[in-house]
C-alpha cells in the first residue's frame, strides 16, 4: 500500500514542479528505470519537457492507469479522444517527450497520428502541412518520382 | 508573442530521429511511405528503415485497360524489388498480394528476402495454381504469424520448428500428404489460433489437428471430398468453428476447454450420415450455434434419455435458417422443455412476418426447463 501512494516530483524545463503517483509514473519506462536504480528520491529534471507537455503526458498516463479494467475499445476511444485535440505544434512536442521518457502506447499513439495526418495526400499537401522545404531541383525530384513510379502513378 | 507566429512555419517533424520518423511510415502503406521520399532530401532514403511492408498489386482501383498492360506488372515489379534492394533493417510484418501476371520466381525472392530479415507477421496471398514455398520458410524462427491465400503446395519437411508461431490462417492450401498435415501442428508448440478455409485435403487420409494450447479453431469449407477424416485432440480448445461439408469420419478427443462452438454443415439432408462422435466431442460447450442443418442431425430423433450436456451444460444455443415447418418446432420445443441452464435461446429465421409471429406465440407458450432463459427471434 505504502509503495502505491508513493509520490515522484518531476520538474519541467520551464521551473514547474509536478507530484506523481508512483503507478503513473512508471508508465514512463525511464522513471521505472530509475525507480528501480533507487535514483528517484528526490526531484527529476526533464530538459526539453515544458510544464504543459509534461501536464498532458501526465493526464495521459493517468487515463491509462486508471482504465486498466476498462475495456479495449473504451481505450481506443479515449487515445484517440485524447490524440485528436492535439495540434500539430503540440503533436511535435509530445513525441519528443514519449521519445524520451519511453511512454512505448504513448509514442505509438503520436506516430499514428502523424501517419493519418499524412495519410491520403500528395507530397506537395504534406510539405504544406508541415512546412517541410523541398530542396530537391526540379530534376531530382523527377529522378525518384520516376524510379519510384509504382508509388506515384498508380495511387492506392 | 511574435515569437510564436514566427515558430508556426516551422518544420519540426523533420527534425526528429530516423527512428522516429521510421515508426512513423511504418504505418503507412509502402506505397505512401516510398512516396514521402521526394518530399525532402531529409526523407530520401527513411523508406529503407520501415519495419513494416505490404506490397499490393491492387488492381481492384484500376481501370482493366491499365490492370492489363504489361508495363503495369512490371511497374509493380520494379518497386517491389528496389524497395527490397535498399532496405536495411528487420522485418517485423511483410504483406503480399498480387495475382498470377506476376512473375514466381520474383515472389519466391521477395518471401525469401523477408525471411531473411526475420519477418515476425507474414501474409502471402498470390492468385497461383501452384506455387512452393522456399525452404526458407521451414525454418524461420521468428515467425509468430503465417497467413497464407491461394495456391500453395504445403509440404511440410519432418524436421520443422517454429517456436513462436501463435497464428496459422491457411486459404485454399493444397496439402501434400498426411505427414505434412500432422508435422505442421507437431512443429509449432505455441500454437494458439488456426484457420483452415477451402484448403484442398484431396491428397489427405487423416487431417490430424492435435496440439495441447490451441485456444481457436476455424475450419471452413474444406473437406468437400468424403475420403479424409478429421481428427482434433486439443485439451486447451474453447472456441471451435466448423462450417462445412461432411468429412468421412470424426474423431475429437479432449476437448475439455471447449466454450462455444459454432457448427454449420452444408451437406444437404440426405448425405447427412452419422456425425454423432462430433457432437459426443464438442458436447460440454456452453454457447452453441447450429445451422438448420446441423440441428436436425444433432436431434435427428428426440431421445428420451434427454443428453446431460442439454439438461446441465447448454447456456446459449442459436439456430440458424430456422424454419416454422413442424419438425423445426418440435426440436426448438425439446430444447426449452429440456434445457436446464439454459439462459439465451435465438432463432434466425427469414419467414415472413406473419409466420414469424405465429411461430413465437406458439414457441413463447412453449414448456421451458429454466425458468431464467430469454427467447429471441431474429
Amino acid at each position: 500500500m505504502a509503495s502505491t501512494l508513493k509520490k515522484i516530483i518531476l520538474k519541467s524545463c520551464d521551473g514547474k514542479i509536478l507530484e506523481v503517483e508512483e503507478a503513473v509514473a512508471v508508465q514512463s519506462q525511464m522513471i521505472k528505470n530509475m525507480i528501480e536504480d533507487d535514483c528517484a528520491n528526490e526531484e527529476i529534471p526533464l530538459p526539453d519537457i515544458t510544464g504543459e507537455i509534461l501536464s498532458m503526458i501526465i493526464e495521459y498516463c493517468k487515463m491509462h492507469v486508471d482504465g486498466e479494467n476498462n475495456s479495449n475499445n473504451e481505450l481506443i476511444a479515449r487515445d484517440a479522444d485524447f490524440i485528436t485535440r492535439v495540434d500539430l505544434n503540440t503533436l511535435y512536442y509530445l513525441i519528443v517527450a514519449a521519445n524520451f521518457l519511453n511512454v512505448k502506447s504513448l509514442l505509438d499513439l503520436t506516430c499514428q497520428r502523424v501517419a493519418d495526418i499524412i495519410k491520403g495526400k500528395s507530397p506537395e499537401e504534406i510539405r504544406l502541412t508541415f512546412n517541410i522545404k523541398n530542396d530537391f531541383t526540379p530534376e531530382e525530384e523527377e529522378e525518384i518520382r520516376k524510379k519510384n513510379a509504382w508509388a506515384f502513378d498508380y495511387k492506392d | 508573442m511574435a515569437k510564436k507566429v514566427k515558430m508556426k512555419g516551422v518544420d519540426r517533424i523533420s527534425c526528429l530521429p530516423d527512428s522516429i520518423l521510421s515508426h512513423i511510415l511504418s504505418s503507412l502503406s509502402t506505397k505512401a511511405a516510398v512516396r514521402t521520399s521526394v518530399l525532402s532530401t531529409r526523407w530520401r532514403n527513411l523508406f529503407t528503415l520501415v519495419s513494416n511492408l505490404n506490397f499490393e498489386f491492387d488492381v481492384q482501383h484500376m481501370h482493366w485497360r491499365e490492370r492489363h498492360k504489361s508495363s503495369t506488372v512490371k511497374s509493380f515489379m520494379c518497386f517491389v524489388d528496389r524497395v527490397l534492394f535498399f532496405h536495411t533493417v528487420n522485418v517485423d510484418k511483410f504483406r503480399l498480394e498480387c495475382g498470377k501476371r506476376v512473375d514466381s520466381d520474383r515472389i519466391y525472392g521477395w518471401i525469401s528476402a523477408a525471411l531473411r530479415r526475420g519477418v515476425k507477421h507474414l501474409d502471402i496471398n498470390i492468385a497461383f495454381d501452384k506455387f512452393t514455398l522456399p525452404g526458407a520458410l521451414f525454418t524461420c524462427r521468428t515467425l509468430v504469424t503465417l497467413k497464407l491465400d491461394s495456391g500453395f503446395v504445403l509440404h511440410v519437411p519432418k524436421a520443422v520448428h517454429f517456436p513462436y508461431l501463435e497464428t496459422l490462417h491457411l486459404k485454399s492450401v493444397e496439402f501434400s500428404n498426411d505427414d505434412s498435415v500432422s508435422s505442421l501442428f507437431s512443429c509449432c508448440i505455441a500454437l494458439q489460433d488456426v484457420v483452415i478455409e477451402k484448403c484442398n485435403t484431396e491428397n489427405i487420409d487423416n487431417f490430424n489437428i492435435s496440439h495441447h494450447l490451441l485456444k481457436k479453431l476455424t475450419i471452413l469449407d474444406s473437406f468437400d471430398n468424403s475420403n479424409c477424416w478429421l481428427m482434433i485432440d486439443t485439451p486447451n480448445l474453447a472456441y471451435f468453428k466448423y462450417k462445412d461439408h461432411v468429412a468421412a469420419g470424426y474423431s475429437l478427443e479432449n476437448l475439455a476447454s471447449i466454450v462455444s462452438a459454432d457448427i454449420q454443415f452444408l451437406t444437404e439432408d440426405e448425405d447427412l450420415h452419422d456425425i454423432t462422435p462430433f457432437f459426443k466431442g464438442i458436447c460440454i460447450v456452453r454457447s452453441l450455434i447450429l445451422s438448420l442443418n446441423s440441428l436436425k442431425v444433432v436431434l435427428s430423433s428426440l431421445p428420451e434419455q434427454v443428453p446431460s450436456c442439454l439438461l446441465f451444460k447448454l447456456k446459449a444455443i442459436e439456430i440458424l435458417d430456422f424454419k416454422e415447418d413442424e419438425e423445426c418446432i418440435g426440436k426448438a420445443k425439446y430444447i426449452l422443455k429440456n434445457g436446464g441452464a439454459l439462459e439465451n435461446f435465438t432463432v434466425h429465421t427469414y419467414i415472413c412476418e406473419g409466420k414469424r409471429l405465429k411461430m413465437s406465440k406458439v414457441l413463447l407458450a412453449s414448456p421451458r426447463k429454466s425458468n431464467h432463459c430469454n427467447f429471441l427471434i431474429l
